[in-house]
């Protein structure tokens, strides 16, 4: 196959040759070619040729369909892992990441901050306007079961 | 490779990095309490504490400094003043990164930066909510629950105030963590922070008292109006009980002492070992 290329290699630059040879500027370059064509004996192979010199026990493909049961072997590690540091929050007694805020204390603390400051927002807007509920004292808010 | 390298890039310009560190930096002494990202939470609070520092200092160089990081200018006169003040004792530590979970979109870890002994104080309001539950299950160990309801939970500060001295392996009331929490939270405050725990502790103590009692009447109502809803469409015989608060897994009610993890795995189910310290009957 290799050989039958270089035969077409050649037999391609010999016409390109003579088409050339025929104007009189390129009559040296032509020469110059032909001293090319005699050093260099072996044309540029394609890659068909080059696949097709190579063994095929080199280009890896599956043998055949991988079962059921090989497969679900493989995945048998690829599960989730299970978390291991839950502990019980001091203050709600729910279950909570190690090291980490108990998220319905979390929730429960910063929506009586946001109801405070809620509070505090409208009691100065009324103490400031005036009226009778200006100096009654609102007493601390205590939670209702669903936010703790 | 990074080795021993100090700083974050957070993907950003040099530029863009600086101003959103300011601009982190600023909201923080503006709010004293913010929620961002954990990488984001530790490089705000090593620069703030810096910038406290400066405010410490309180002379014209350190003024002028501040000046040139603080983007809001209402902020500058609270670093001088307030922040100055309220940790003129305290050397360094002024900040405060708690873990909080990941967020939904893309599972960010999300932390609450604070600072320390602000008016909302993070950790202490949690280590009040502790304190409380504690007391009431120590009380739970000689009472049951409705002896407790009747007598209530009495001089909540007199027994914080002894808790302050006691060390790590020493009996009282309290978990060894607890009391840690306890005593760092008071380290640099006065005595009006010990009236103030133990006056949210009582509170809490009444909350966790009355939930039970408060789901109930929560459940009734649902009831109702599920019954009402069935007969407007015309189903008068209509029986249901619709949970309203969905039952979790691995709640530890008052008195519990068993690990979560045990909790969990059907603990529960299984009988309690009796200590044997207080009478059956």
């Amino acid at each position: 196959m290799a050989s039958l290329a270089l035969h077409q290699t050649r037999s391609f630059i010999s016409t390109f040759r003579s088409s050339w040879a025929q104007l009189p500027a390129a009559a040296s370059l032509a020469a110059n070619l032909d001293l090319r064509q005699k050093s260099f004996s072996w044309a540029l192979p394609g890659l068909q040729s080059l696949l097709e010199l190579l063994p095929p026990i080199v280009l890896a493909v599956p043998k055949s369909k991988i079962s059921h049961s090989r497969k679900s072997m493989r995945s048998a590690n690829k599960g989730l892992k299970d978390k291991r540091n839950i502990v019980n929050c001091p203050a709600c007694g729910e279950p909570k990441l190690a090291h980490h805020a108990c998220k319905a204390c979390y929730s429960a603390i910063m929506k009586r901050f946001r109801m405070e400051t809620k509070r505090l927002a409208t009691e100065t807007t009324k103490r400031m306007s005036g009226g009778s509920w200006s100096e009654v004292k609102v007493p601390p808010m205590i939670e209702s079961p669903k936010d703790s | 490779m990074k080795h021993g390298v100090a700083f974050r890039k957070f993907s950003r310009t040099s530029s863009h990095r600086n101003l959103m560190l300011r601009n982190l930096v600023t909201s923080l002494f503006e709010h004293e309490q913010i929620r961002t990202t954990l990488p984001k939470a530790k490089d705000t609070a090593r620069l703030a504490e810096k910038i406290i520092t400066l405010g410490k200092k309180n002379n014209e160089t350190s003024y002028r400094q501040a000046q040139a990081f603080i983007l809001k200018p209402p902020v500058l006169p609270k670093l001088f003043t307030t922040f100055a003040e309220r940790y003129a004792n305290r050397p360094g530590g002024y900040t405060r990164i708690h873990r909080l979970d990941n967020r939904f979109g893309d599972n960010a870890p999300i932390a609450l930066l604070e600072l320390v002994d602000n008016p909302r104080d993070f950790k202490l309001e949690m280590t009040a909510r502790a304190v409380g539950r504690e007391l009431l299950n120590e009380k739970l160990r000689w009472d049951s629950p409705r002896g407790v309801v009747n007598s209530g939970v009495q001089n909540a500060d007199i027994v914080v105030a002894k808790e302050l001295n006691l060390g790590g392996l020493d009996s009282g009331e309290l978990r060894p963590t607890t009391r840690r929490n306890l005593q760092k939270v008071m380290k640099y405050r006065g005595r009006e922070a010990l009236t103030e725990i133990g006056a949210k502790a009582s509170a809490y103590i009444e909350t966790i008292l009355a939930k039970p009692v408060a789901e109930a009447k929560m459940q009734l109502r649902a009831d109702s109006k599920e019954k009402e809803k069935a007969r407007k469409r015309g189903n008068p015989n209509f029986v249901g009980s619709f949970p309203v608060l969905p039952a979790r897994a691995g709640v530890a009610l008052p008195g519990e002492t068993r690990p979560a993890m045990r909790l969990v795995q059907g603990a529960l189910g299984r009988p309690a070992r009796w200590k044997g310290r207080h009478a059956l009957a």
